[in-house]
């Protein structure tokens, strides 16, 4: 599978923040062409045999790999189609008198982990394999500082408290020993009845709605969004120059959009597509009404990020042209406007987990929006719809979507002393409240394949595949969770997918 | 939220038992019929097509600048409904920054406590939005003022309607601006026009004011609207209500008028109710108005309102030809 | 839309500005929509549910035909303790009004503009009077309305009409009054939902208020004469109207209220067109009627809507009596 991957360390205190100087190795699939080009800064711990230097406070028992880019294809860097980036940490290191460790024995947890792009999922196992590079080789002289602390008593559960409390007080006084005793009980059950990998029951509602082009409803448990999609155009006047929405468009990275939308400066001016969620609508007593909050912004900014990084819609759907029949376009004909995209997402009732309701219902909205016709009409100097021929957008053939996991961390467990993280598919607001973070994935299905055997087996001959993991650091979580968490993704995303074409297949 | 009044309860409660007895006694001894009398001017804004300035003692004072704009219309012949709404734009600002509260005229418009607690808001369209109401109402029933503002083919008057309140209080009276934007309308002359009707291009007009025309014709109906405020305290009926009156009273109505014919007739254009204090009443009295009340009310706006409009308006003609 | 600065809260629109779709027609005039086969003394069919939301006290959704709205209602909770924060012997109330950016023809924008506020206001007025707001001093009720989907005039409005040989605008006769009737039917929806959330909420009041609107029709040819709309003679009332006018009618006024049957008071009044004075209040009176009878029929549908839940509640805590006093009070009163 793998045939070239490049693995890029740094020290883990660096990576996390932390004054050290960098130290970078790269390591290639045959792991003896190790190149050290952070020797020099060591402090006099240094005492790697293979030329690898050591963090010289070694007090951060976290140390961290940093994949930088991995490929399934043995291309050359430049067109290298996704790019990770992962910061690993409590790689446990071989003592120096045991160097025959088994690799195995080895655990690694992740604790940032960044990837874009398109893969298979089972790109996982080329993670592994990879981390596994780098741990096999002693990278860090082994240090007594460096050894986890094994704590072998003191960390024995709390003795029970003289006061009881009834179920319900003892949720609303201690939500996060509440939530940590379900989820420590075997087999681990949440509050809510669920077990950590189970996520809500959703129902899909689209064109519900008689103003907007586009328009569904998403309903998981108790959080309900609305999302409307509403086309204005956008004349080019005429000294413009059509390129820059062109080239806006097609930008690759995710950097040029979040800049583009609200950047540095605070405010200024967007692309086609406009995405904005709406919180202040009375949806739960804990978000304030007003002008949009911080998780508003942040929402919104994530939404609009996802629409432009996926490339959800193609500008085809988007150009007016200067034409006077309903024809097909001609080569000659000119752009004199688009179509721009308002994507309002309101959230109606929150219980947790508000990114996937949202961007499950702009997908689906936007799958079921029909725009107008829309052509330039040269005698009146404006453009003119025709009420009677609408058209879909042309969205991306396999379709993006997100799940998201609530990581709680346990304070112990039985042998390592760090303690774990459980990962909780869909979390609600209870549980978003505890959660120390939020590890989101996307991943396509291939939607086309899917949809003349509908029939027969909806999920037969699914091809899915992760587009992109976030995880802004904070827990750590082992490969095998992040493993186990995009099979959940996927078998969310087939679910999603399928209520989609039912509703699709409705006739309205 | 409670009016903010200058009045304490017991105070309140004084003024609730006096206007409620029969015959009532007003605070200023007047009938409860009978308006505060005011001050009004007219034309005094060189640079707008119409200007008025109105104040009264208690009040305080409201100026309105009418100015009129050509603009091309979106499109080369025809204007669709929503762009042809936005042909009459309507301003409120409040001088010095005068907190409105409820109760107060601008109040009924909209900028009570109701919508800026949670400051999502900005400024103030409230009493924006019942002025404009105001005028375009009149024409239910196949006239529009909008239909005198086309100039020619793709032209039309774009109409700007300022209004400047200046009040001591945080209660203006809805009477003292819409006796003002009354007076400005029916003292807005339009330029007249010199070049053709049909042609696209952009059309002249002559400099000459003494040929301009009239925005309301003074002869024809419906003439501009004007509101009256009317409360109720027990079975009584008070028109052009004080501060203190309006803290004190149960229920209370704006009632928009327009003279109908030149005997003084006017017709109903709209009706809005206005907060009132409900300061000096007993818990659980009247939570709102009952057919008879409403129809006692709206009677005393009727009766009344012929001669207060052509009051008005004689005035605005007084004043007019004297300039 | 013009370009005004950009909201630093929020992703902008491209800075050169987009302007709804405008569409062309040839055709003579609008194509007239089906009209509606209701009896005009029917209102339209009522959705109305309560407690939908789980996070705040109390909500409802609301459907008239395209109307969708949902209200939730915050509180009673107690005002901040700021020094800024007067003393209050009754609660606050606070009543928000807003438009899904899609829930009507013409996109609106994301901050409340003037007639948003109007709504608010008016909705404020037609519950204060009805919450027993002595009983929750130093404390704020909000009640938040957001209306999904509106009926407001179609696609019609943002047509032009090319018609030969003509050049000046026609106001079209249906055009007078519109916005009165989509804001109206808006706005009795609004205070009716309000208040079934307020029950659901626990909020005790002196009664439910149920919204009302109604409009006044006449014929439109007596209007094209010179004693326009003096011909009273045949007034049609349609209760509930639809934006559409019936066949070969005008609108002349519509009147929208806040009632409460139980106390038979008006809280909220807000009549807007043309109502003749000849017989003294008689024209109006007539049109008051008509839409209290359409809040009576509102009514109804709030009061099952409330005892649904009640019951709901009732069922789910077992044989315990509701320990909600005020939603029993309330229930009783209808």
């Amino acid at each position: 599978m793998v045939s070239s991957s490049r693995i890029q360390c740094k020290g883990a205190a660096d990576a996390l923040g932390y004054c050290h100087p960098v130290r970078r190795w790269w390591v290639g699939d045959d792991d003896d062409d190790d190149d050290d080009d952070g020797d020099g800064d060591g402090d006099g711990d240094d005492e790697g045999k293979e030329g690898v230097a050591v963090n010289a406070s070694g007090v951060d028992k976290s140390h961290a790999c940093e994949l930088v880019a991995i490929s399934p294809y043995p291309t050359a860097e430049a067109t290298w189609p996704s790019s990770a980036f992962l910061l690993g940490s409590d790689l446990k290191l071989k003592p120096k008198s045991k160097p025959d460790v088994e690799p195995c024995k080895q655990t690694t947890h992740f604790q940032m982990l960044h990837f874009e792009g398109s893969l298979d999922w089972v790109f996982l196992p080329v993670l592994s394999t990879s981390a596994s590079l780098v741990s096999t080789k002693p990278l860090f002289s082994p240090m007594s500082s460096l050894t986890p602390q094994v704590d072998s008593g003191e960390s024995l559960p709390p003795p029970p408290p003289p006061l009881t409390f009834s179920t319900s007080l003892f949720r609303q006084i201690s939500p996060a020993l509440y939530l940590q005793r379900h989820l420590l009980h075997s087999p681990p059950t949440r509050p809510n009845g669920r077990s950590p990998s189970q996520c809500r029951d959703f129902t899909l509602t689209t064109n519900s709605l008689s103003h907007a082009h586009g328009s569904a409803v998403v309903r998981a448990g108790d959080t309900a969004v609305v999302c409307g999609i509403r086309g204005e155009v956008l004349t080019i006047a005429p000294g413009d120059d059509p390129s820059r929405f062109e080239s806006y468009h097609s930008s690759p990275t995710s950097a040029t959009h979040a800049c583009g939308s609200r950047g540095a400066g605070g405010a200024s001016w967007g692309g086609l597509i406009v995405t904005n969620v709406e919180l202040s609508t009375g949806c739960s007593k804990k978000y304030p009404l007003g002008p949009p909050g911080g998780l508003a912004q942040t929402l919104s900014d994530q939404l609009h990020e996802l629409v432009n990084v996926t490339k959800l819609v193609s500008l085809d759907s988007l150009r007016i042209y200067d034409r006077e029949d309903y024809s097909d376009v001609t080569p000659n004909a000119k752009i004199k406007g688009y179509w721009s995209l308002y994507i309002d997402v309101l959230c109606i009732s929150l219980d947790g987990n508000i990114l996937d309701a949202a961007w499950y219902a702009i997908v689906a909205a936007l799958k079921s929006s029909r725009l107008p016709l829309a052509s330039w009409n040269q005698t009146e100097e404006r453009v003119f719809c025709d009420s009677s021929l609408y058209h879909p957008l042309s969205l991306r053939r396999s379709l993006p979507f997100t799940t998201t996991f609530a990581l709680i961390s346990l304070p112990h467990s039985d042998d390592n002393g760090g303690g774990t993280t459980v990962l909780l598919n869909d979390p609600d607001s209870y549980e978003e409240d505890e959660a120390c973070e939020f590890l989101t994935i996307l991943s396509t299905t291939d939607f086309e394949i899917v949809e003349g055997e509908l029939s027969r087996s909806p999920l037969a001959g699914l091809r899915t595949r992760v587009e992109k993991i976030e995880k802004r650091g904070g827990c750590k979580i082992g490969l095998r969770q992040i493993e186990s968490c995009t099979h959940q993704a996927t078998s969310k995303a087939a679910r999603y997918i399928q209520s989609l074409m039912k509703e699709q297949l409705t006739p309205i | 939220m409670p009016p903010p009044t200058p009045l304490s309860p017991p105070e309140l409660s004084y003024l609730y038992a006096s206007l409620s007895l029969s015959p009532p006694i007003r605070l200023d001894l007047r009938t409860p019929t009978q308006f505060r009398p005011l001050v009004a001017e007219c034309s005094f804004l060189p640079h707008c097509n119409g200007s008025a300035r109105v104040c009264m003692a208690e009040a305080g004072e409201c100026i309105v600048g009418i100015k009129a704009e050509l603009e091309k219309d979106a499109t080369t012949k025809y204007a669709t409904v929503i762009e042809r709404e936005k042909w009459i734009e309507v301003s409120v600002e409040v001088a010095g920054g005068g907190v409105s509260g409820p109760g107060s005229g601008v109040g009924i418009g909209g900028i009570s406590g109701a919508g800026g607690a949670t400051g999502r808001d900005e400024g103030d369209g409230g009493a924006a939005v019942w002025l404009k109401e105001g005028l375009l109402a009149g024409g239910a029933g196949g006239w529009s003022i909008l239909d005198r503002l086309v100039i020619s083919s793709g032209w039309h008057w774009k109409i700007y309607i300022d209004v400047l309140l200046l009040t001591p209080t945080s209660h203006p009276s809805p009477l003292l601006i819409s006796a003002a934007v009354n007076m400005a309308l029916d003292s807005t002359y339009l330029p007249k026009l010199t070049s053709p009707h049909d042609v696209d291009d952009i059309p002249t007009f002559s400099d000459d004011w003494a040929i301009s025309a009239p925005l309301y014709e003074p002869t024809t109906f419906p003439r501009p609207p004007m509101s009256l405020p009317v409360v109720a305290v027990g079975d009584n009926v008070f028109l052009d209500p004080s501060v203190a009156e309006v803290a004190a009273a149960e229920a209370g109505l704006v009632v928009t008028l327009s003279l109908s014919d030149s005997q003084g007739n006017c017709d109903i254009v709209g009706i809005r109710s206005m907060e009132v204090g409900r300061g000096g009443g007993k818990e659980g009295d009247r939570k709102g108005i009952n057919r008879t009340l409403l129809r006692q009310m709206v009677n005393a706006c009727v009766k009344e309102a012929g001669e207060v409009i052509k009051g008005l308006g004689e005035t605005t003609h007084k004043q007019m030809f004297r300039a | 839309m013009a370009a005004k600065a950009p909201d630093r809260r929020r992703n902008n629109p491209p800075s050169h500005g987009t302007t709804p779709p405008v569409f062309l027609s040839s055709s003579s005039g609008p194509v007239k929509p089906k009209q509606s086969s209701r009896p005009p003394d029917e209102i339209r069919k009522i959705f109305l549910r309560t407690g939908l939301i789980s996070s705040v006290t109390g909500s409802s959704f609301l459907e008239i035909a395209p109307l969708k709205l949902s209200v939730s209602v915050l509180g009673p909770r107690p005002l901040p303790r700021t020094s800024s924060t007067p003393f209050a012997a009754q609660a606050i109330l606070t009543t928000e009004v807003k438009f899904a950016p899609f829930a009507s023809t013409v996109r609106r924008g994301y901050i409340r503009d003037s007639s948003e506020r109007d709504l608010g206001s008016r909705l404020y007025q037609a519950l204060v009077g009805a919450i027993r707001r002595e009983l929750y001093p130093k404390s704020r009720i909000e009640v938040v309305v957001t209306i999904l989907d509106s009926e407001d005039e179609g696609d019609d409005v943002n047509t032009v009409y090319i018609e030969e040989g003509k050049t000046t605008v026609e106001t079209k006769f249906w055009d007078a009054g519109r916005s009165e009737r989509a804001l109206g039917v808006v706005l009795a929806g609004c205070i009716t939902a309000a208040s079934a959330a307020l029950a659901d909420a626990g909020i005790e009041m002196f009664d439910m208020v149920s919204g009302g609107v109604a409009t006044s029709f006449v014929d439109e040819v007596s209007l094209k004469g010179k004693d326009r709309g003096d011909a009273v003679s045949n007034k049609l009332y349609v209760r509930d109207p639809a934006i559409v006018p019936p066949e070969g009618k005008a609108p002349l006024a519509t009147c929208v209220l806040g009632y409460m049957a139980a106390r038979d008071e008006i809280s909220e009044l807000w009549i807007s067109g043309k109502v003749g004075t000849k017989n003294g209040t008689a024209e109006m009176d007539e049109l008051v009627d008509e839409a209290i009878a359409a809040a009576r029929s509102a009514r109804g549908v709030l009061n099952e809507a409330s005892k649904e839940r009640v019951k709901f509640i009732v069922d789910k805590s077992g044989t315990a009596p509701p320990t909600e006093g005020g939603t029993t009070d309330v229930e009783m009163s209808g």
